[in-house]
């Protein structure tokens, strides 16, 4: 039973934390785009802002996932 | 209003003798948004009125003595006005020349003592090498050379007199040598920095020294006091400069205007939009003022022109302009989603945050920035109404900084974002995530349900039923086909099947390609919604974090440690509230402008810029 909680907290734990690197490799390329258009341009920063935060959508995915690993198969 | 303020597209004919008056009416009505005349073989551009050239250069003259002395005031006052060119031209002439003077005064200043201190410095080296000055002059038969260096070292062979002390870790030394041997000396001086002393020393060291000193702060002085002829000049010249640069540029901006205009041999004609309201008023004034002798008529648009947008909201909704701001102007056919906005952002970041002290403490906040930023009215106004509905969705789950009960008394609530879940095909999962999917799909669904008005209004009834509709229509055809083949309805499943078919061949046609392959974004959108559960659900968790794992603990064990838990307890919840605000209102932000507005809004209209007095818009 304890080695089966530990699989689920570490299925968990991989969807959230996979997703995040993900995200956040996503945002790095997207993010320093931005900077470098901002700095020609200022008036982009609500675009760049916008665009930035796009690939947040995998890591709200992968929280969602951790959330129903550990609600769904938690309990159980 | 969800849709823009309607426009008239107008024309303004009149002879070229009387374009000054009515260009000098037209902006001083402000409300023309003038569409740039493209040349034509009929028609012409129309050339700028007289002194045109000349008010630009003197406007550049102005400008140019502004950014030399730094003015940058915003304070004008009409009586400063100088309605004469040439006497203006005059004054600024010698104004500049005035100031170009000082400025050049100062930089000689700042020259010769940056000079002189390099010289200071050689004679304080000088001085720490103990030898006498005198003997730093021409001599018939010997020669010199003065410096620092990393090392020497002269052979016995060479004859020679050093005199070297280490100064700042480096050699400071003078060797006297046989005039001629210089080329054979330097090869042994490694690193070698040359002192040039400037004159040849009269008195002693500490003579020179105290008379450089003299000369610096006479010179320190000097400069003092041009800089404060400036400061003073700037003071007196500052609301004068600023009045007729203002002045100027409006007079040049109305001699330049018919360079906007279509001309012929005689006459000029304007065109462009004005409110659709607003039109009668523009054509009465226009025929007072120039008694009949100027032709004001409505016009047709022709199909695909640019028409200027301006937009029209209630108090309450125009805050939630400021997001569009951010993303792009609806066109002018098209719906002005801010309404939308206004409806459905402060729900969003409400649901997100729920909490009633943090909504409590985000109100305050805003509150107060709104006093002291009023340039960020607009956004604040919005972030107002956002954590108001923070508040009431803290109400519905019942969370006040995390806590959900205090003691044994546990706060009343509808929903319980922590605890509360739905059964769904016989799994629990957390309520809010299944309500974000919920809202997510009545938003997606009201989106489309916009992008078929849209279309509608711009491409005709059969294109919004192809590109729009279909969408919806394969939503129903999924549901049918879930619903029978789980026997909830008695229905064959090829019903839905072929509905959904059906949909896949409208949306074909309505967009191509492109059409089919986006159907999966469907889903992605709207399970994107569960982010409006799932922000929340993370910052419950951070808040619980806070509570039970710091502040409880340490309150149980009572004396000094309640002030511990008090201190972890606000820092804990004040990261919290940042990461609150910014969380929810990207997230917010974002639902909007990629999961909604990708369903129906196109952008890029041309903002409405009326011709005249340009006044600060209220936010």
């Amino acid at each position: 039973m304890a080695v089966d909680a530990g699989l689920i907290a570490m299925g968990s734990g991989l969807a959230i934390g996979l997703s995040a690197i993900a995200a956040a490799y996503a945002e790095k390329g997207i993010g320093v785009a931005a900077m470098g258009a901002m700095a020609e341009k200022e008036e982009l920063f609500g675009k760049g802002l916008i665009l930035t935060v796009i690939p947040e959508t995998i890591v709200i995915f992968g929280f969602v996932i951790a959330i129903l690993i550990l609600v769904m198969l938690g309990g159980a | 209003m969800i849709t823009p303020e309607p426009m008239a597209k107008i024309v303004v004919m009149s002879t070229k003798q009387l374009m000054p008056k009515v260009v000098d009416r037209l902006y001083a009505l402000n409300v023309l948004h003038i569409t740039e005349h493209v040349k034509t073989s009929e028609l012409d551009i129309g050339t700028p009125m007289e002194e045109a050239e000349k008010t630009a250069s003197l406007l550049v003259k102005i400008r140019a003595v502004k950014s030399l002395m730094s003015i940058n005031g915003t304070k004008t006052d009409p009586a400063k006005v100088m309605k004469s060119h040439q006497k203006l031209s005059h004054l600024i002439d010698d104004l500049n020349m005035h100031v170009t003077e000082r400025l050049e005064h100062i930089k000689k200043c700042n020259e010769r003592i940056s000079s002189l201190t390099s010289e200071r410095q050689n004679l304080e080296a000088l001085k720490f090498l103990g030898l006498p000055a005198h003997i730093f002059s021409e001599y018939s038969s010997l020669d010199f050379i003065l410096g620092r260096a990393k090392s020497i070292s002269i052979p016995e062979t060479i004859p020679h007199e050093i005199s070297c002390k280490e100064h700042n870790g480096r050699l400071l030394f003078a060797v006297f040598f046989k005039k001629g041997d210089l080329g054979s000396i330097t090869p042994c001086i490694r690193g070698f920095e040359e002192i040039k002393l400037a004159s040849r020393l009269k008195g002693s060291i500490e003579q020179e020294i105290e008379k450089i000193d003299r000369q610096i702060s006479k010179l320190r002085k000097d400069s003092a006091l041009a800089s404060k002829d400036i400061n003073d000049t700037k003071k007196s010249w500052d609301v004068f400069l600023k009045t007729n640069e203002d002045f100027l540029s409006e007079r040049l901006e109305k001699m330049e205007a018919p360079l906007k205009f279509a001309s012929t041999k005689n006459a000029l004609i304007a065109s462009g939009f004005v409110p659709e309201s607003g039109f009668s008023h523009v054509e009465s004034e226009l025929n007072r003022h120039l008694r009949g002798k100027v032709l004001v008529q409505k016009s047709q648009t022709k199909k695909g022109e640019n028409i200027p947008v301006q937009l029209r909201n209630s108090k309450f909704v125009k805050p939630f302009e400021f997001f569009l701001g951010l993303y792009s102007l609806p066109s002018y056919r098209e719906l002005d989603p801010t309404f939308m906005l206004f409806l459905t952002f402060p729900i969003f970041f409400g649901m997100m945050l729920g909490d009633v002290v943090y909504g409590i403490v985000l109100l305050a906040l805003f509150l107060y920035l709104k006093k002291r930023l009023p340039a960020a009215k607009q956004l604040l106004n919005a972030m107002i109404q956002a954590s108001v509905f923070t508040i009431i969705f803290g109400f519905i789950f019942g969370e006040y900084l995390g806590f959900e009960e205090i003691g044994h008394f546990e706060f009343p609530r509808l929903l319980s974002r922590v605890h509360g879940s739905i059964s769904i095909a016989g799994n629990e999962v957390p309520a809010v995530l299944a309500i974000g999917v919920m809202m997510g799909f009545i938003h997606v669904n009201l989106g489309f349900i916009l992008g078929f008005i849209n279309e509608w209004k711009s491409h005709g009834i059969g294109k919004a039923i192809n590109a729009k509709l279909s969408w919806i229509v394969f939503e129903v055809g999924l549901a049918l086909l879930a619903l029978s083949l789980t026997s909830s309805i008695n229905m064959h499943y090829a019903v839905g099947a072929v509905v959904m078919l059906a949909s896949v061949v409208m949306l074909y046609m309505g967009e191509g390609i492109q059409g089919p392959i986006e159907l999966p974004t469907l889903f992605s959108s709207m399970l994107s919604y569960s982010r409006l559960g799932a922000v929340g659900l993370a910052s419950v968790y951070l808040a619980l974090v806070v509570n039970d794992n710091f502040v409880m603990p340490l309150i149980e064990k009572g004396g000094i440690y309640i002030i511990f838990a008090i201190l972890i307890g606000t820092v804990g919840h004040a990261i919290n509230i940042a990461l609150g605000i910014i969380g929810p209102f990207l997230h917010a932000v974002r639902l909007h402008y990629v999961e909604f507005f990708s369903k129906f809004f196109h952008g890029s209209g041309l903002p409405y810029t009326p011709f005249g007095e340009k006044k600060i818009q209220e936010g």
